[in-house]
């Protein structure tokens, strides 16, 4: 039996809940959260409970507030990183794949190279070198991640470049900057979205990959990667919930953006599809 | 035949082929009897067992093997007679020390004053390791007779007993094995203590034999030197260690069973807990006085009493952690408990910084509404991942008596090149001393030349606010009495003076040292644990199982 | 792109603020020594004077001391790259046949409710963060119901002798059944964890490869010709689909590698992932630099592998 559900729209529909609450819940943190992010009590690491519906971590302070300051950190970095590369990754390939030829080798090398190499291991390298701290964290993710912009701008662009009315433009003399404007650019548009938010997806499991390893944003500022990391070490004592809770919220938020951007994706799909 | 059917037949057999494998080589393997061998366990990792070369942890190792001419009890800080049976002091400059009559090496060869001199030469030569503190102290050393041995010293140190009885200072082995190893020599020592080494595979084992020709059988603390044999397993990590001891195959967890590793051992019906706590780790908070902020006295006077101690011990270090009151260690005779004059105590801490604002103002230093903010710098990878969050409690602390402070995470790397350059306003710090003598920290710490207080700017200020120009003045003058003076009684004195003046001050906050846990199985007796690390090695040999 | 790599590399650590030779000698050495060993170490020369003679001892195979106790680098790397080897090998494996199996099952499923499921599960699995699904593997399967082990890669009693490193092929070359129990159950759950991250790209892949395959007018004349639906999966759609899959995999090999240091960090496992993360904090210079270059050659190696096996698989390419 097939259940006719639309796929598409529904995965759009239920990413865009997701984000949406979880913008809200960031913007009203200091409302929404019991208590405050760095508040000591004297309960060290105690279970989930009425007064701590998530319990304690080993410092005394309730877990469910840190992970909603948590999560505004993490979208935080994020948005900074993905405003970052995604600026520069689209610009440097709409002018690398426009301009082709030897400009576009030249830019590409480096930046396959930079691509092939894990992702994470070069903002690792590079947020460490620049030292700790939630901006630098941004850009060295930003950096890590730019050729993956790059690629899919160049690729969308080259496909674009090749269709045969902007031969004919060129023929009939329009400049350059015409032609980018207000061809090329609105051609890759739709693309560009679902790109940003697929890479916001990224972006927060990077930082939260880089807190958990020990690099980013310095205590007390709760960051979700980093209490995953301190919470691990109460594991062996029974303590599961400092870190289960804090990866728990790190999942909803990239889950939210995953399925934004897929869902952004079918549309497009769809749209070009139909036309 | 269907395929799947033939398929299914050939792996069967090949299934079992190697199961069979697996089986027989099972029974192949037989598990040799021990006898009267004590296991010890530790995840450190051992390198070199030349004294003129080694540095810290490896001079655990070498101690069962090795000794030196006068070595601290198995309890105390206190010096006993070992390979030498008694010492003078000519002068501030020249100590004479009589040499043990009939001591052998572990390879028969004798020991006597020139395997003193041809040792302690050769460390001051090759200035590596630990021993680099000799080159600046030790002039020459002089045979009297086969026996007797004078050391002239470059500069007045009443410190220098201390500094022999150091592992890298002062163990002696063995001059003809040097010259017969050469290069292998690290792997092979041979020494004159109650073990001699029988094999060491590197990252693996080392094995320590009983000495039968022992000089000191009869002088061993207990009358009885216990094991026959002593093991040192290294492990990969706390984990394997736990895992080791739990099973039964190692006897003694030394260093370190990790913090989150020791709740599943305190349930352990087959596993004791005993607590050490060793020279060398008095941790405090040290801010350098040429930063905005700090260089006002009363507010680090504020600081001092705005700090949650217990909750700094309790909480964020777990209770692997005891509140001292100074940098010199309490088993030490010139200690001085001279912080306890510092406790929690936020009204005092609030008149403080009251205080501190009204003379910051009439000084000039910054105006009375001003928010007062600090950078604290600390380092998890050095000392310990708990370090972030005993920075968080403080910042808390201050944040109380409305003070911002702002935490730094940086690497150890960092942290030293830029206490170095004095740019750290406030950052949690350690100064362990390279040898068991309050010189070292003493120097280091008070005296304006000293490396600490120099690049904390502890010097003489014309201005008595950013601290006591007469505590200054007074603790580099006590400091440069005290390593002149051959009267221990005395010289204590000095110390003592000095600590009190300077915590006066409040240049650092003394605040807990490390408390370290070892972990043994129920069986084990006769453990000595005292304050100087490397008596350890020694202590293993007093140990016993039970039904030995 | 190797090059570029290393060179990025030596240029970072090198303009990092922090000296590592006061790291060595403690904070309190004298500053002659200190001098003196930089001259020993070769740090005092210029930067591109450091460079080439860096480049001229990696070529001949000198890649330098650690930091750290003065170990031989390329001696740590290579004894412990195998066991990371052995983790992305099986994780690669075990992500590619499960992969595979779903999203053959979501294709033949389509539009159904299970279909849908899948859809589903495979935008969690790629949204959870490596080290929370290990610690809930952990948590669950290790601590819970205390089946499995959750860290290290063997305990020290079951040690099989060292033969290539992977410890798992290594208990089976020296027949020692006991090794090779303890090395399996020590690296299900890391490949299993690490493998998620291969699964869900490449049942998407495969899923949507066999909805396009099973469209196709040559299945259709494969079923009119009477053909077992089995041989028809196998035979032809299947064939047709794994091209892509390769692929996939092969693009998410670097990914891999990354996810390896998170891997091997929750799971304490003995490897190189968690040998760079310690180095980079313990700022040990040429011992990041070897782990780099080594992974961009591991990198650079795999990609080869990749085009080769896309060769032999489709005879029809041609380079």
């Amino acid at each position: 039996m097939r259940i006719p559900i639309p796929k598409g729209p529904l995965t759009l529909l239920v990413g865009i809940v997701i984000v949406v609450s979880i913008v809200f819940l960031v913007a009203f943190a200091d409302f929404l959260s019991p208590y405050g992010s760095n508040e000591f009590t004297n309960e060290i690491l105690t279970p989930p409970n009425v007064a701590h519906p998530m319990g304690t971590d080993a410092l005394g302070r309730d877990i469910l507030s840190r992970i909603i300051y948590g999560a505004r950190v993490s979208v935080g970095i994020g948005l900074a990183a993905v405003a970052i590369s995604g600026t520069i990754g689209v610009v440097v390939g709409a002018i690398s794949a426009y301009y082709g030829g030897k400009l576009d080798r030249a830019i590409s090398i480096p930046m396959d190279s930079i691509y092939s190499f894990p992702s994470i291991i070069t903002a690792l390298l590079i947020a460490y070198s620049l030292g700790g701290g939630g901006p630098n964290t941004a850009l060295a993710i930003a950096i890590a991640w730019i050729p993956s912009y790059f690629r899919v701008v160049r690729s969308i662009i080259f496909s674009v470049k090749e269709l045969t009315f902007i031969e004919a433009e060129k023929a009939i003399g329009a400049g350059t900057i015409y032609i980018i404007t207000r061809h090329i650019l609105p051609a890759c548009l739709p693309s560009i979205a679902s790109l940003l938010t697929l890479g916001m997806r990224d972006a927060i499991l990077a930082a939260a990959g880089l807190g958990f390893l020990g690099i980013g944003i310095p205590p007390p500022t709760p960051e979700l990667g980093a209490d995953l990391s301190e919470g691990r070490r109460a594991l062996l004592s029974g303590a599961w919930w400092p870190s289960v809770f804090p990866g728990l919220m790190i999942f909803i938020i990239v889950l939210g953006f995953n399925m934004l951007g897929e869902g952004l994706n079918e549309l497009v799909k769809l749209r070009r599809t139909t036309r | 035949m269907k395929s799947w059917a033939k398929y299914t037949i050939v792996a069967v057999i090949v299934v079992s082929i190697i199961g069979a494998g697996f089986y027989a080589n099972q029974l192949l393997s037989v598990s040799t009897p021990t006898q009267k061998t004590l296991v010890v366990g530790s995840t450190d990792k051992y390198t070199n067992m030349d004294p003129a070369v080694f540095w810290a942890v490896d001079s655990v190792g070498a101690t069962p093997i090795l000794e030196p001419l006068y070595r601290y009890a198995l309890n105390s800080s206190d010096l006993e007679p070992c390979l030498a049976v008694s010492y003078g002091i000519i002068d501030a400059k020249t100590y004479e020390y009589v040499l043990r009559e009939g001591v052998k090496f572990h390879d028969g060869t004798p020991f006597n004053a020139s395997c003193v001199k041809w040792e302690i030469d050769r460390a001051k030569a090759l200035g590596k390791g630990l021993s680099y503190a000799f080159s600046t102290i030790l002039e020459s050393v002089e045979v009297v007779d086969n026996y007797r041995v004078r050391f002239h010293l470059a500069t007045a140190f009443s410190g220098f007993p201390n500094l022999l009885a150091m592992p890298s200072m002062g163990y002696i082995p063995s001059p003809s094995a040097a010259a017969k190893y050469g290069d292998d020599f690290s792997f092979k020592m041979i020494g004159t203590g109650p073990y001699k080494l029988q094999s060491w595979v590197l990252d693996r084992e080392i094995i320590y034999v009983r000495n039968e020709e022992y000089w000191g059988k009869d002088y061993w603390p207990v009358n009885q030197q216990r094991p026959d044999k002593i093991v040192l397993k290294i492990f990969a990590d706390s984990t394997t260690l736990k895992l080791a001891l739990e099973k039964g195959d190692i006897d003694i967890a030394f260093r370190n069973i990790a913090h989150e590793d020791v709740p599943s051992l305190e349930t352990n019906a087959d596993v004791q807990e005993m607590q050490a706590q060793w020279v060398g780790y008095p941790m405090f908070i040290a801010f350098t006085l040429s930063h905005p902020y700090v260089n006002n006295k009363y507010l680090r006077k504020a600081i001092a009493y705005a700090i949650d101690y217990d909750r700094i011990v309790h909480v964020a270090l777990g209770d692997f952690a005891k509140r001292i009151y100074s940098f010199i260690d309490p088993s030490w005779e010139s200690y001085e408990p001279a912080w306890d004059i510092y406790s929690y105590n936020v009204t005092r801490a609030l008149e403080y910084i009251t205080i501190a604002r009204q003379k910051a103002e009439q000084a000039g230093q910054w105006s009375p509404n001003e928010t007062i903010s600090i950078s604290l710098w600390c380092d998890p990878s050095h000392y310990g991942p708990e370090i972030p969050n005993v920075a968080v409690i403080i910042q808390d602390n201050l944040k109380a008596i409305g003070i911002k402070a702002e935490i730094r995470v940086v690497d150890w790397d960092t942290l030293i090149t830029m206490r170095g350059k004095s740019e750290l306003q406030s950052h949690i710090y350690a100064w362990t001393p390279l040898y068991n003598d309050p010189y070292y920290q003493m120097f280091g710490i008070c005296h304006q030349k000293g490396g600490g207080a120099s690049k904390w700017k502890y010097t003489n200020a014309t201005y008595d606010l950013i601290v006591n120009p007469t505590n200054v003045e007074r603790t580099s003058e006590l400091v440069d009495l005290a390593v002149k003076e051959t009267n221990s009684t005395k010289r204590a004195e000095y110390y003592k003076e000095a600590q009190r003046l300077f915590a006066d001050d409040a240049q650092l906050i003394i605040a807990w040292t490390r408390l370290e846990y070892l972990y043994l199985r129920k069986d084990i007796k006769g453990l000595v644990l005292g304050p100087v690390l490397t008596s350890i090695g020694y202590a293993w040999g007093a140990t016993y199982k039970d039904g030995w | 792109m190797v090059l570029i790599v290393v060179t990025m590399v030596f240029i970072v650590m090198r303009l990092l603020p922090g000296d590592p030779v006061r790291v060595m000698l403690g904070p309190d050495a004298p500053d002659e020594t200190i001098e003196a060993l930089r001259h020993n170490l070769g740090l005092d020369q210029p930067i591109l004077t450091q460079f080439f003679f860096y480049l001229r001892e990696l070529v001949s195979g000198n890649w330098g001391r650690s930091l750290i106790q003065g170990r031989s680098v390329i001696q740590e790397i290579t004894y412990r790259f195998p066991l990371t080897l052995e983790l992305t090998l099986l994780s690669m494996g075990i992500g590619t046949l499960t992969g595979v199996f779903v999203g053959t099952i979501a294709a033949t499923n389509q539009g159904k409710a299970l279909d849908h499921l899948i859809r589903l599960g495979s935008f969690a699995g790629y949204s959870m963060p490596i080290f929370w699904v290990g610690v809930l593997f952990q948590l669950v399967f290790g601590l819970s119901l205390g089946l499995l082990p959750i860290s290290g890669a063997v305990d020290y009693y079951a040690e099989p002798t060292r033969v290539t490193g992977l410890l798992i092929l290594d208990s089976l070359l020296t027949l020692n059944g006991k090794a090779f129990l303890n090395t399996v159950s020590h690296m299900i759950m890391p490949s299993m964890v690490l493998g998620i991250y291969i699964m869900v790209p490449v049942a998407r892949i495969m899923r949507g490869e066999m909805i396009k395959v099973l469209d196709e007018d040559y299945i259709l004349t494969a079923r009119a010709k009477g053909l077992p639906e089995r041989v028809v999966m196998y035979k032809h759609a299947f064939r047709n689909a794994v091209l892509p899959v390769i692929t996939v995999a092969g693009l998410h090999f670097s990914g891999l590698l990354g996810g390896a240091v998170l891997t091997e960090t929750v799971f304490s496992l003995p490897g190189m992932g968690r040998l760079l993360a310690s180095s980079v904090m313990l700022r040990d210079f040429p011992m990041v630099q070897g782990c780099v270059l080594f992974f961009a050659l591991l990198v650079g190696a795999a990609n080869t592998l990749v085009d080769m096996t896309y060769r032999f698989v489709d005879p029809r390419i041609k380079y």
